[in-house]
């Protein structure tokens, strides 16, 4: 970004209130010209509370509010000129009872652009969102896509400094939403709008996102790059909204060379914590609450517990959540000969390098890689999601389980004729480790 | 059944014969419930729109108000537009009691309430994320009010049809505030109600088919607007 000019959207000490609830508390938020900025949250973050007093239609208790430097929030503003330099659009198309093309030019009619220019912009937009054969229909007779697409169609004629968008998808159904999704990335894309944009759905911020946030509760809870926000996630809220589907809780036993050794450590305590937690923030996900709901046997702390390496600098002794996305893993069968789990599909790096020398359990026929962790579990369960296979392996012992998720594809399965009951191994490297420190404790 | 009989053919001689006299009545009728209307809506839709978009202080007592405005006995507007014009009265130097404005005065006051309390619910039952998006559109507070009117214009449609209904129909407070005088504030409701006490059962009867007629005509017309671009 331009880190040289001011931003165009900047918001400092930022306090809305529902009655005496304080509903959103952003202490400072910029968006630059050109940025695409998505903030992603579940359902009553506030996250469409943030949209809406940007926009200037709900009244911050307190804060400021710049665009385009101009001070919104300073009193004696002209609000409706500096909504002429934005443009929203919500979840639902809002469209007014007219033509699809005359939907597109009222915002230009209110500015009072010149009729041919507002047609010819109307007839542009409505071209690029793919709706201009249906600029002479009531806009009441459209599909939910097409009707989205003409809202979009809508806020983009207005050119506006700055473009709201609250969840324009999350109506439509998912292969509607894919289409509209594409078409608003390629837009975004070539026009290089500055835009807000807030969506409960990960894989929306994902993939429009220059920039993403997370709101949780009203409190932007992480702002980065999207792969340094998933890679990691700055607490255990924010992990578990991102769905990422293994958190185990555990203390680092000793730490060298910025690798550390942490043991599982899954007492009644941090197993109830993370089952709130997923519990509260993944309950809309697309994955919904992956641990939330799921049997632990409670407690005792058995010398087999699985200990795992990760890149970190966290001293010995920090509780820790163990954070590893499901589709970091590979998984190997066992307990077959150890060519035909090679010839499978599964990508593993064979090098003379030891395998699992860290981990204290060791056993028979692990399989070779680079890989720094390797558990051995049995496969509890195969959930098929499309294209996708999501399995569920227990790497615990007999008197614990420790439920691990692995995506994989429907491919891998067939080839490893994976099914309930099998041995496995889970392998994944250090660096796809992820530790979130919970609490000092004494080592 | 013969007096019914009778009341049609009546009816349609007079209807045939074009009786001039018939004619102005009806005219009258029409022109004086029409501009009643009309000024009805020009003040109704504004106040209804803007109590259902606002909030302030004493507004459900005002909506309360307006509601029972819609209800408002024609005898009883009658009786207070009559002591008011009355050549005594607050108004009384106007000297318009026993006009044809008196009666359109009087009409107002029954058809406004009716006006404002549909034109309250009807922009009260629109999305109110409308609202947000003609506002985030740019709009400002009149560019704002005028969209969400368009948006209701159905609805508004039926507050006029009622509107228009309420005064075309009502005697109680025509006659007392018009007098009922042949050429001047002679309408269909009070020459109805003067003949049927004379016992000129079959003109009565004609002179009511006629309103039945007109009120049909005039709604055939609004229904027509209503319904043609109604959402399927």
């Amino acid at each position: 970004m331009e880190i040289d000019e001011p931003p165009l959207l900047e918001i400092k000490d930022l306090q809305v209130r529902r009655g005496s609830r304080t509903v959103l508390d952003v202490p400072y938020l910029a968006i630059h010209k050109g940025e695409l900025l998505a903030i992603m949250g579940p359902n009553g973050a506030g996250k469409s509370t943030l949209l809406q007093t940007l926009a200037l239609l709900q009244k911050p208790v307190r804060g400021t509010i710049r665009i385009a430097g101009i001070e919104a929030t300073a009193r004696g503003q002209d609000l409706v000129a500096i909504r002429r330099r934005m443009a929203m659009v919500f979840q639902e198309p809002l469209l007014l009872d007219m033509t699809v093309a005359e939907n597109v030019q009222v915002g230009l009619n209110l500015r009072h652009v010149p009729t041919a220019e507002s047609r010819q912009r109307a007839k542009n937009w409505l071209q690029r969102f793919g709706v201009a054969h249906l600029a002479k229909v009531q806009a009441r007779h459209l599909s939910g896509g097409e009707a989205q697409r003409t809202s979009l169609a809508r806020a983009f004629a207005l050119q506006p400094e700055v473009l709201l968008l609250d969840e324009p998808f999350s109506a439509l159904d998912p292969p509607t939403r894919a289409e509209i999704v594409d078409s608003l990335a390629l837009i975004l894309h070539e026009t290089g709008q500055t835009t807000l944009f807030v969506t409960h759905d990960r894989n929306e911020a994902l993939t429009l996102g220059d920039r993403v946030g997370v709101m949780l509760a009203g409190h932007l809870a992480q702002m980065g790059h999207p792969a340094q926000v998933f890679a990691a996630p700055a607490n255990a809220a924010v992990a578990a909204f991102l769905g990422i589907e293994n958190i185990l809780p555990g203390r680092i036993q000793n730490q060298e060379e910025g690798i550390a050794h942490i043991q599982i450590t899954q007492d009644r305590a941090s197993n109830s914590y993370t089952l709130s937690i997923l519990g509260a923030e993944t309950g809309s996900g697309n994955w919904p609450s992956a641990n939330a709901g799921r049997e632990y046997s409670p407690n005792v702390l058995t010398p087999f517990t699985p200990m795992i390496e990760a890149v970190s600098d966290l001293p010995t002794g920090t509780s820790v959540l163990v954070c590893i996305q499901a589709e970091d893993i590979t998984l190997t069968a066992q307990g077959q000969s150890t060519t035909s789990a090679s010839t499978s599909s599964v990508p593993l790096a064979k090098t003379p390098a030891d395998s699992g020398s860290g981990t204290e359990h060791n056993p028979p026929r692990e399989p070779l890689s680079s890989a720094r962790n390797s558990l051995s579990g049995h496969i509890t369960r195969l959930e098929i999601h499309g294209p996708l296979v999501r399995v569920t392996v227990d790497c615990g012992t007999p008197n614990r389980d420790i439920p691990m998720r692995v995506l994989i594809t429907r491919r891998s399965m067939a080839d490893l004729a994976l099914q309930p009951g099998q041995p496995v191994f889970l392998t994944f490297k250090a660096s796809g480790v992820h530790l979130i420190p919970t609490k000092h404790s004494p080592a | 059944m013969d007096l019914i009989l009778d009341g049609i053919r009546e009816a349609w001689r007079l209807l045939v014969t074009r009786d001039p006299e018939l004619w102005r009545i009806t005219w009258l009728s029409l022109k004086i419930s029409g501009l009643a209307t009309l000024i009805s809506l020009v003040v109704g839709i504004p106040v209804g729109a803007g109590m259902a978009l606002t909030r302030f202080p004493g507004r459900r007592i005002l909506i309360t108000l307006i509601n029972t405005g819609m209800g408002l006995p024609p005898v009883v507007v009658g009786l207070f537009v009559t002591i008011f014009l009355w050549r005594n009265g607050p108004l009384g130097d106007l000297h318009l009691l026993y006009t044809p404005q008196a009666m359109v005065i009087a009409q107002i006051i029954i058809a406004a309430p009716i006006v404002a309390g549909l034109s309250l619910a009807a922009v009260q039952a629109l999305n109110p994320k409308l609202r947000l998006q003609i506002q985030a559109l740019g709009a400002n507070r009149w560019q704002g009010l005028w969209l969400l009117i368009r948006e209701a214009r159905l609805p508004l449609l039926a507050a006029a049809m009622a509107g228009f209904g309420g005064v075309i129909s009502e005697v109680g407070a025509s006659l007392m505030v018009g007098g009922n005088l042949l050429g001047e504030t002679r309408v269909l409701t009070t020459a109805t109600v003067m003949e049927t006490s004379k016992g000129n059962f079959a003109l009565a009867i004609a002179l009511s088919l006629i309103l039945l007629l007109l009120m049909l005509l005039v709604n055939i017309v609004l229904t027509y607007i209503q319904q043609r671009d109604r959402p399927r």
